[in-house]
This record gives C-alpha cells, sequence and structure tokens, in this order.
C-alpha cells in the first residue's frame, strides 16, 4: 500500500518540480518536500511503527524518493537561474559598432625624427656608437680641420651663418669627426645625427635640416669597406634589392670621395621626374677620411686609414614618404604631422 | 658647365653615342645633369620666304607678309623695319618656343598671324638685333632653321656638375682630355706647332710687381681689326652654352675660354697709356669703374691691371671701362694670364663679381696653356676679325711652373681601395690621364700634367686609379666592429623612453628652426635686456634681426597660431630642442641647452557620444607633466611659484615651475593674457619647458627597488575637515604625510568644495587613506583609531572643523 504511494508521490514530485519557474516556487517546493514538517520527513516518521522487515524495504523506498527529489530539485534549479540569464541576455542590447570609449589620445613622432631613429638603428644594430657635437661651432672644426681653408671655393658649396668672428652655425656634422678623432683613438666607430644650417630656402633647401655622419678609424680600412657598410646601410633602409652605386666625387675631407646613388624608388630606376630620367637618386656622400684630417688630430695615416660618410635625413625622408616640400617638415601643421 | 658634342669633336673622335659618353662621365666623376638635344629647343622654327609685303590696315608700322614655306603660304605680321620681298627668313610656327616665349597664333589688331619672324635676337644669338634675319641664299623652305641656317643648333648640349676641385674640366677640351682617359683616344692637336714665346715685345711692355698673385701673363697684339658679329657657328655654340654673341673680338675670348679653359682679355691697345701694362696690387681706396658701369672701390689685397694713369681691368674678375673694346676699336692687345686664385676669390666675392672668368681663375687655370690660348685667340681674330696678329706670343712668367713629383706605392694603392689592380693597369690608367710614371720597385715617381692643380698627395692618385675603373672593382666587404660602450647605450635608452612617454601621452611631435626673429620674442614679452648673451646671426635670411632662440616658447607660438589658421585646435606639441646662449663678450664660447617644449591648445577632450568635451585647463597641464615625470623617473614632482614678472610670458597665477628631487627642473602655465593680445590664437593656450639633461639626471639616478608585497586585505577611511581657503593643498599633505604613520599606504584627494555653507574662505577636503598591515588583517576598531588620530591632528593643526 505505502509503497504504491510513494511512487504516485514520486509522480507528483517530478510534475510538480519541472514546472517551478523562479527561485521563490523552488524554495517553497523544496520546503514542502524536503523541510522539516514536509513529506519526506512525515514518511520517515512512519517508520518505527513497521516490522523489521518493513522498515528495510519501506526506509529504503523512501530515501530513493527522497534522492530523487533532491536531484531534481538541483537540476531543475540549474535550470531556473540559465533561463533567468538568458533572460536578462535576452532584455539587454547594445550597438556593437558605437565609437569605442578608452580615452587615451595617441600622438607622433615627427617623419624626421623617425627616419634619424632608422637610420641609428641600424648603425647601432651593426655595432657603432652615438655621439654628438655642437651646431654653434668653431670655423676651425667646421672647415680649417676639415680642410677647406679660408679661400677654398668648397666654401661656396655651403653658404654659412655666421654667429661671431670665427663662429658659426655648423653646416654639416662632420666637425663632430674631428672632435671625437682628438679625444679618442682608434678603432672608432661613430655616428653623429644633428641639425646643420645653411643659407639657403626653397622647396628642396631648407635654412635648417639634418644630417648623420658617420666614420670608422682602425687598421686596414679599405675603400671596399666603406662600400660594404653604406651598401648594406641601404639594403636595411630601403629592402635588400634595391640598386646602389658608388661613384667618383668631391670633398675636401675625403680621398677618394664619392657620391652614392640608389636605384630610383618612383620608377624603380627607369627613370621619371624625381629622378630626372637618370633612374637613380644621390642619397649620400662619402670617401676614404683625407690625410690631412689625420695629421690634424695626430693619427699616423701610415698606421691608421678610415672613411666617413654624410647623408642628408630631409632627402631620405622625403624620398620615403613621398613628399616634395621640405618646407612642409618645419610648418608642423597637424595634419601633416598626424600621417606619421 | 654647358658642353657640346660636336665642340668636343673639335678636339677628340668619339665614337660612342652622347649617352654613353654622358653615363662615362658620371661614373669617373663628371656628374652628368643632363643630356639635351638641342634642336628640340628649335622645333617648329622654319626657313620662310617672304613672297610679298603689305602695309597692316590699322598699323603704320606693322606690314602682313605672305611667307611661303614650300607647302603652303602663311600670313604673318611683323614689324621689323628690313622686311623685304623676295628674301628667306626664318619662321617660328605656333608651338616654338623663342627665349622661353611660347609662339601661338594671334590676333595683331585685326589680323590673324600665324607665326613670327624672327632676328638673331630672337634665337637667342644676339644681345641686339636691328631686323629679322634675311637671307638671299638658295634654302629649302619649311626645313628646320637647324638644317639650313644654323646647322649648329642641331648638336647635343650636356650639362655637367664640375666639382670645385676640377678646375681643368671646366672646357671642351678638359672634358675632351676626361674621353680621351676613359675611351684611350687620342686628342687631336690644337695647333700644328706651339707658338713663339718672346720676352720682351716691341708693341708694349708688361710689368708684374707681385710674381706671387700673377706668375705667368702672356700678351698678343691684333692690329687693325674689323668689330662686326661673330660668324654664326661662334653664335650658335656661345649661345647654347649659355653665353650671349656680343661681337667677334669678345666672343673670341669667350670662345677660347669655353673651348680651352682659359679666360682672355681684350684690351683696345689705343686706349692703354704708354703701351704698359702693370700688374699690381690695387691702393687701398683706389676706385675703378667696371664694364658693367659701376665704380668700386679697392684695396690692397685686390689684383688690378693697369697702365702707368689707370686700373684697366680687375685683374680675372672685370675688365675697366676705360679699355674696353668699342665700335671704333681697331686694334686689340690680348691678355692671357695665370692669377693667384685665393687672391681672384676674394675679390670677386668680396665686389659679389663672380664671372665664368672669375670663376675658373678661382679655380686654377692650366698655366701651360696660357700662350697657347693667346695664340689661338690671336688666330682667330685674324680669320674672323680680318685682324693682323702680329707674330707669336709675348710671355712674362717671372715665376715659372715646377713640376710636381708625387711618390707612389702600388701596393698601398691596392690596400687602401681593396682592389687586386695589376701594376700594368695602374700605370696604363694614368698615363692615360697624362701623368707621367717613373716605375721603381716599391715606389714610383708620378709627374702631374700641369693642368690637374688638384693632385698634391698619394691619395689623390688613388683615385685618379679607382675612377678610372669607375669604382666597379672594389670588392665590397664589411669590416669587424667591436662592441660599443655602456654611456651610448643610457643616453639611447632615455631619448627612447621619453618619447614613448611624450607619444603615448597624446603629444604630437614637432620641428622648428633653432632661430627666431628678435621681433617675435618681442611678442612673447620676452626679457630682451639680456642681449649680450643671445647669439645673433649675423648675415640673417631676412632683414629683421635673427638670433639662436633662447626659448622654445616663440616658436612654439608660431606653430600653434598657424595651426589654429589651418582650424586645427586641439593638440598637445612637443619639441626636443635646444636654446642657445653665449658665454662670454669675445663670442668664443657658446652654451646650448637642450629642452623639451610642449604647447597645448584646445580640448583634452571632444564632445563624445559617451560624455561632455573637457578643455585643456592649468591642472591638465600639470598633470601631463606629473605623470611624464613619474613614468621617466618614477619620482613625484612638486611646483613653486614663479616670482613675479621672472617669466612675463607666462600668466602670473595659472603657471608654476616644476621641481624634481626639489631642484627646478622646468615651468608651464597660461599664456599671459599681455601676450595672447599680439597673437590671432583662437584657442586657450598652455606651455611648458622642461630641461632635458636634468630630467635626465633623475632619470639615471633612478633606484627601483623592490618591495614585498602585503597578503593582507585593505581598507579604506576618509577624513573630510573644513579649512581655511587659504591652506593649500601641499601644507595639508605635507602633514598628512609626515603623521600618517606605517599602516597608511595611500592618501588621496578625492573631493573639494567650496561654498556658501561653509561660510567665506572656506574649504572642505576630503582625503581617502588606505591602510594595510604586511603582516597581518587589520581590525577595524585599530583602523578606526588610527584614522580618527590623524583626523584630529589635522584639525588641531590647521584649526580646522569636521563637518556638521
Amino acid at each position: 500500500m505505502d509503497l504504491e504511494e510513494l511512487e504516485s508521490l514520486r509522480k507528483q514530485a517530478k510534475e510538480r518540480i519541472e514546472k517551478i519557474n523562479n527561485e521563490r516556487e523552488w524554495i517553497d517546493t523544496k520546503a514542502y518536500y524536503l523541510g522539516k514538517k514536509g513529506i519526506i520527513p512525515s514518511l520517515l516518521s512512519k517508520l518505527p511503527k513497521l516490522t523489521q522487515e518493513e522498515k528495510k524495504i519501506y526506509g529504503q523506498s523512501v530515501n530513493t524518493l527522497k534522492v530523487f527529489i533532491e536531484e531534481l530539485l538541483e537540476q531543475q534549479l540549474k535550470t531556473i537561474k540559465e533561463r533567468e540569464i538568458e533572460k536578462k541576455l535576452s532584455q539587454t542590447t547594445i550597438d556593437i559598432t558605437l565609437p569605442g570609449k578608452f580615452e587615451i589620445r595617441s600622438g607622433t613622432v615627427h617623419p624626421i625624427s623617425q627616419v634619424i631613429d632608422e637610420i641609428i638603428d641600424i648603425f647601432t644594430g651593426m655595432g657603432f656608437e652615438v655621439a654628438e657635437g655642437p651646431e654653434l661651432e668653431s670655423d676651425y672644426y667646421n672647415f680649417e680641420a676639415l680642410n677647406i681653408p679660408e679661400e677654398h671655393p668648397a666654401r661656396e658649396m655651403q653658404d654659412t651663418f655666421y654667429i661671431s668672428d670665427g663662429f658659426l652655425l655648423r653646416t654639416h656634422t662632420s666637425p663632430v669627426q674631428i672632435r671625437v678623432m682628438e679625444k679618442r683613438e682608434p678603432p672608432l666607430h661613430v655616428i653623429c645625427p644633428g641639425k646643420v644650417y645653411r643659407r639657403d630656402s626653397d622647396i628642396t633647401h631648407s635654412p635648417m635640416f639634418h644630417q648623420v655622419e658617420g666614420f670608422v678609424v682602425d687598421r686596414d680600412i679599405h675603400f671596399g669597406h666603406l662600400k660594404g657598410v653604406l651598401t648594406e646601410f641601404l639594403r636595411r633602409l630601403y629592402g635588400e634589392n634595391i640598386g646602389v652605386r658608388f661613384r667618383p666625387s668631391y670633398f675636401p675631407f675625403t680621398e677618394p670621395s664619392a657620391e652614392v646613388d640608389i636605384q630610383c624608388v618612383v620608377c624603380n630606376g627607369k627613370g621619371c621626374r624625381v629622378c630626372k630620367n637618370s633612374g637613380w637618386l644621390e642619397v649620400l656622400g662619402c670617401g676614404m677620411i683625407h690625410p690631412y684630417l689625420f695629421s690634424v688630430v695626430g693619427y699616423d695615416k701610415e698606421i691608421y686609414s678610415g672613411f666617413a660618410f654624410g647623408l642628408g635625413v630631409e632627402r631620405l625622408t622625403m624620398l620615403k614618404y613621398a613628399i616634395d616640400d621640405i618646407r612642409l617638415f618645419y610648418e608642423n601643421n597637424l595634419s601633416f604631422l598626424e600621417q606619421f | 658647365m654647358k658642353v657640346l658634342f660636336n665642340w668636343l669633336k673639335d678636339f677628340i673622335d668619339i665614337e660612342e653615342n652622347p649617352s654613353k659618353i654622358a653615363e662615362n662621365l658620371t661614373m669617373v666623376g663628371l656628374e652628368i645633369e643632363q643630356v639635351i638635344f638641342t634642336k628640340e629647343l628649335f622645333k617648329n622654327i622654319v626657313i620662310g620666304k617672304i613672297v610679298k609685303v603689305e602695309k597692316h590696315p590699322s598699323s603704320d608700322k606693322l606690314k602682313v607678309c605672305d611667307v611661303s614655306i614650300g607647302s603652303e603660304i602663311l600670313k604673318i605680321v611683323c614689324g621689323a623695319p628690313n622686311v623685304e620681298e623676295g628674301k628667306n627668313a626664318v619662321l617660328a610656327l605656333p608651338g616654338a618656343e623663342l627665349q622661353g616665349n611660347k609662339i601661338e597664333k594671334v590676333n595683331i589688331r585685326g589680323v590673324e598671324s600665324n607665326g613670327m619672324l624672327c632676328s638673331e635676337k630672337d634665337l637667342g644669338l644676339a644681345i641686339y638685333s636691328e631686323g629679322i634675319i634675311l637671307s638671299n641664299e638658295n634654302l629649302k623652305l619649311g626645313k628646320p632653321v637647324y638644317q639650313e641656317l644654323y646647322r649648329d643648333l642641331d648638336d647635343v648640349l650636356l650639362e655637367i656638375n664640375i666639382t670645385p676641385n676640377r678646375g681643368d674640366c671646366l672646357s671642351h677640351l678638359g672634358i675632351a682630355r676626361e674621353i680621351s682617359a676613359i675611351t684611350g683616344k687620342k686628342l687631336k692637336k690644337i695647333l700644328s706647332k706651339p707658338p713663339k714665346l718672346f720676352q720682351q715685345a716691341k708693341d708694349f711692355e708688361i710689368i708684374i710687381e707681385d710674381p706671387k698673385l700673377c706668375s705667368r701673363y702672356t700678351g698678343k697684339l691684333v692690329r687693325n681689326i674689323e668689330i662686326k658679329p661673330s660668324p654664326n657657328f661662334i653664335k650658335v655654340r656661345l649661345s647654347l652654352c649659355g653665353m650671349r654673341p656680343i661681337n667677334n673680338i669678345v666672343d673670341i675670348t669667350n670662345y677660347v675660354m669655353l673651348g680651352y679653359g682659359q679666360p682672355l682679355h681684350a684690351f683696345d691697345y689705343d686706349l692703354i697709356t704708354d703701351k704698359t701694362i702693370i700688374v699690381r696690387r690695387a691702393r687701398n681706396d683706389e676706385k675703378t669703374i667696371t664694364l658693367d658701369g659701376k665704380e668700386r672701390i679697392l684695396n690692397d689685397r685686390d689684383l688690378v691691371i693697369a697702365d702707368p694713369e689707370k686700373i684697366i681691368a680687375l685683374a680675372g674678375v672685370m675688365g675697366g671701362a676705360n679699355s674696353e673694346v668699342n665700335s671704333n676699336t681697331k686694334n686689340i692687345l690680348i691678355e692671357s694670364a695665370y692669377f693667384d686664385p685665393p687672391t681672384i676669390r676674394k675679390t670677386a666675392k668680396k665686389l659679389n663679381l663672380g664671372s665664368e672668368a672669375s670663376y675658373r681663375f678661382e679655380r686654377g687655370v692650366d698655366i701651360g696653356n696660357v700662350p697657347i690660348a693667346c695664340e689661338i685667340a690671336g688666330q682667330m681674330m685674324e680669320e674672323f676679325a680680318n685682324g693682323q696678329a702680329i707674330c707669336g706670343v709675348y710671355d712674362n712668367y717671372p715665376l715659372p711652373y715646377e713640376d710636381r713629383i708625387i711618390k707612389f706605392r702600388p701596393n698601398r694603392c691596392n690596400g687602401y681601395l681593396g682592389t687586386k689592380l695589376t701594376l700594368d693597369e695602374m700605370e696604363k690608367r694614368l698615363v692615360s690621364l697624362q701623368f707621367e710614371v717613373t716605375k721603381k720597385r716599391f715606389e714610383w715617381d708620378v709627374k702631374t700634367p700641369t693642368f690637374r692643380n688638384d693632385i698634391s698627395i698619394e691619395e689623390d692618385i688613388f683615385e685618379e686609379i679607382a675612377r678610372m675603373g669607375f669604382y666597379q672593382e672594389i670588392t665590397t666587404q664589411l669590416p669587424n666592429i667591436p662592441m660599443k660602450s655602456r654611456e651610448d647605450i643610457s643616453e639611447r635608452k632615455f631619448e627612447r623612453i621619453l618619447l614613448d612617454a611624450l607619444v603615448d601621452f597624446g603629444g604630437n611631435e614637432i620641428i622648428t628652426y633653432s632661430f627666431v626673429r628678435e621681433k617675435e620674442l618681442e611678442k612673447i614679452r620676452y626679457d630682451l635686456t639680456n642681449k649680450e648673451n643671445f647669439v645673433y646671426i649675423q648675415n640673417p635670411l631676412s632683414d629683421d634681426k635673427t638670433l639662436m632662440r633662447p626659448t622654445l616658447i616663440a616658436s612654439h607660438l608660431i606653430v600653434a597660431e598657424a595651426n589654429h589658421l589651418r582650424m586645427n585646435y586641439d593638440f598637445i606639441f612637443f619639441e626636443r630642442g635646444k636654446c642657445y646662449f653665449k658665454l662670454n663678450d669675445n663670442g668664443n664660447e657658446y652654451k646650448e641647452r637642450k629642452v623639451i617644449g610642449l604647447v597645448f591648445s584646445g580640448l583634452l577632450r571632444s564632445k563624445e557620444w559617451y560624455g561632455q568635451e573637457e578643455k585643456i585647463d592649468f591642472f591638465s597641464v600639470k598633470g601631463f607633466l606629473e605623470k611624464l615625470c613619474e613614468r621617466i623617473c618614477k619620482k613625484k614632482t612638486t611646483v613653486q611659484k614663479i616670482e613675479q614678472g621672472s617669466l612675463p610670458f607666462l600668466h602670473p597665477i595659472e603657471s608654476a615651475y616644476i621641481l624634481l628631487e626639489d631642484k627646478k627642473i622646468g615651468f608651464f602655465g597660461r599664456i599671459h593674457p599681455d601676450v595672447l593680445e599680439k597673437w590671432d590664437f583662437k584657442r586657450e593656450l598652455f606651455v611648458a619647458e622642461i630641461d632635458y639633461n636634468l630630467l635626465r639626471k633623475v632619470f639615471e639616478k633612478k633606484e627601483n627597488i623592490y618591495y614585498s608585497i602585503s597578503k593582507f586585505p585593505w581598507v579604506d577611511r576618509d577624513i573630510t575637515i573644513i579649512i581655511d581657503d587659504k591652506v593649500s593643498y601641499d601644507e595639508v599633505m605635507k602633514v598628512l604625510l609626515k603623521n600618517s604613520g606605517n599602516l597608511v599606504k595611500q592618501i588621496k584627494l578625492v573631493d573639494l568644495y567650496k561654498g556658501e555653507k561653509l561660510g567665506e574662505n572656506k574649504k572642505s577636503l576630503t582625503f581617502k587613506l588606505l591602510y594595510q598591515h604586511k603582516d597581518r588583517t587589520l581590525s577595524d576598531d585599530e583602523v578606526n583609531e588610527e584614522n580618527s588620530r590623524i583626523a584630529k591632528l589635522l584639525i588641531e593643526h590647521f584649526k580646522a572643523e569636521f563637518p556638521k
């Protein structure tokens, strides 16, 4: 009799529990079955009146029912919770395409600085160190010590700003070469980035611009090393396949001297307006350090030799970004700066 | 330097085409900038026959001509006085370009003109023409002018960038010599035999006072010349090379200069007093009038050509008006000389009188060629000016050229260049360049030719050998480079951290000129009383007084203003630049101070869909700088009030010095209202400047020592006090920090309130204090007790109150 009642209770409980919709109902239901005065305890309270045999069977059955109800309740609670979350989620909506609002301004580095940094990275990567020198320079370091005496026609190549008798705004970064060599002994592998000044102003000339000077002094340095280092540099800057050409030129502080051309980056050497149809673009000047400079700093030219080079950062930058007016660099228009 | 291909062929046979020659010249160091096929410049200019001339219906001076170009007859309006029926003329058709002017079909007073009849001036072949070109020759109508009348116009022009050391290449002969060295073809003989040289002349005398300034002076007399236009080939060649044809005598001197590299001067022999030429230094303040009609004041560093009475030329620079060749000139004295290059350069530069002649003298002409050029000019004057040249050349040569012999070690040459050239190859290259080589076992004697005054040391010879191989046989190789120093790495590290921080905080880097105009400093009320500390530029680009900037502020306001004009209003600009100062009156000691300059404008945050806009104000600038220093140096900054008037461009209240480790490292603030008035800003502006090296010093001292992190929970408590408004946050904070004890980990101001409720001159400050023990969990009682201790202490110290 009692066992049948248990079976119908089981069915009833299953039906009832599965209908539960919220936590409130669930708590009530749990109390109804499992609470102190609930159905299961009341069933168990009948146990003492039964025989040993009956006790065993009945007790077991009630217990099974209890476990069944407990599991069912657990299961249903999970379901309710899931339903609730689902419901909540279905109620909230956002437009994920709205602009984000993580509030950080992000600035930019001036294109000239970027290229200088890139050049420095390449050379320091090869083992060069960085040196700096004054922009307010003496005639001696800027010209005399570099084998450009007072009446040398090469002075015309560099129209100079003067600040006093014998002092000027350096016209190139080459004086740093002398300053470093004066202070130190070879081996030297140095680059010197910095601002330089010439009295010139148009769309390709700025009265202030940037150069990176570099030089190496050691035993047994030869022209082939110069070609090696600069070819490597240009390949790292413009890519593995860039064509590089060295051709003879003249600087008072190098002998032999060379100018270095790269294959035109605009037309790939086919000839265009930028390269004046030559297929080549001049990017830097270089040469073996003139023995006169060694005599100035007291190096023995029979022991040491070296090479030096100088490159114009603005020109490289203009080529890199196809900028056609040098003045843009110094106007500092926000719309320009933000492009880099 | 412009050279003509056909003119080069007067000196050497050339088999290669012009572009090959151009490429090879570039590769030996004579950079070809342009190759121009000159007939392209004379397109659509043809021979026409004037078949009919009529009066222009509405002009007395103009004529209307029928001009036949063979295939058709064109109506041309012409104003030339000499237009004549039946003659051949040069007709520029629409599409032609004459000296930069495009020819088009035009309507001239009601008559359509289909082109223009040309004068020599129109073609650039004369500086003055009385009328159009007319010819009776039998010419093919309609043919281009460069095929019929002026065949020399069909040439190839090479524009060569000659480096300052290669004075020897400033002539067709010089370029031909280089081509000869490249191709191996011998140069043609210039003269069938060398001129006879005389040490004394019958008809004139030359005295050289200072042989150091003029080591050779030759002269040649040509009598009974006839001044007239030069033959066409001379006119055309000079014109294509950029010189204006004037008359046969002047043209011949120029022709010889462009051909042989030797500048010449032609004096009117009859205007030379006593037929005596004196090469001497000018006297101080001596005056003369040059060919261009200008009076020149000289000094004893200038070299002049004079006769016993007067200066007749500035040596090597410009002739004098008083001895100029003119239409009445009958007899010519040709001057061909070698002048001291620095002396010529000084005079030309001082008088701002650069000329083709001085350009060559400055770079050194070929002293061996001086009499030859003189002789050639004389011969040409016989031929083209019907003159009678007096036989030979008078040669005053007080300081003869000394052969230059350079020791050359072939082994060292290969070692220096990184090549493996054979001895024979080296010798061959040197000989092709006209060096004389005496071979010895390890060391050769190399004698330089007279025209190569740029060669003076062994390394110069290395270059000669290398360039003849186009630098191509030098193999590329990387040298061994040892590791670099630590010092260098630290500097780079600071650079990077600084730049990253500035950009991460929203700064856009700018680069501005290092110079500033004095009036721009005035515009920021900069203190200009200590001018002796400023670095003025003696020769600025503009007339304005310009100096190397003592501050970045002016430059940055210029950039801000320009951006406002372009409607860029919201920005934080920064620059890593230098300020410049003079340290003493002698102007031989200077200081360059590197600073970080900043300018803030407009909005910190613009209006967004989720929030309101926020303007940049004093505290956002302060916050920017605090966070910058904290990020770079891991240290807190403090501020200090700026003394009245010491930075006059800053707002008197909204400005401050910024300090790190109690040392001023810079300043910041709003722009002073008086400064704003002088500019055209559209938004509020703040500026800042921080000393680069002071910041770097603190950065380098930075010690980051790890402290152990407590595992126990923290709790926070607020303290609110009402306090006199004059008491600064900083003062309260100092007391708090001093007395807060070990348990307080952090103190933060979370509220500031002023209002009527509190009463006048009062404010309420709320601080949030964070408590944490490193070894245990704090109890509520313990924290409450500590918090009220601190609160009471504040109340007592500042005579403050708790809120009611």
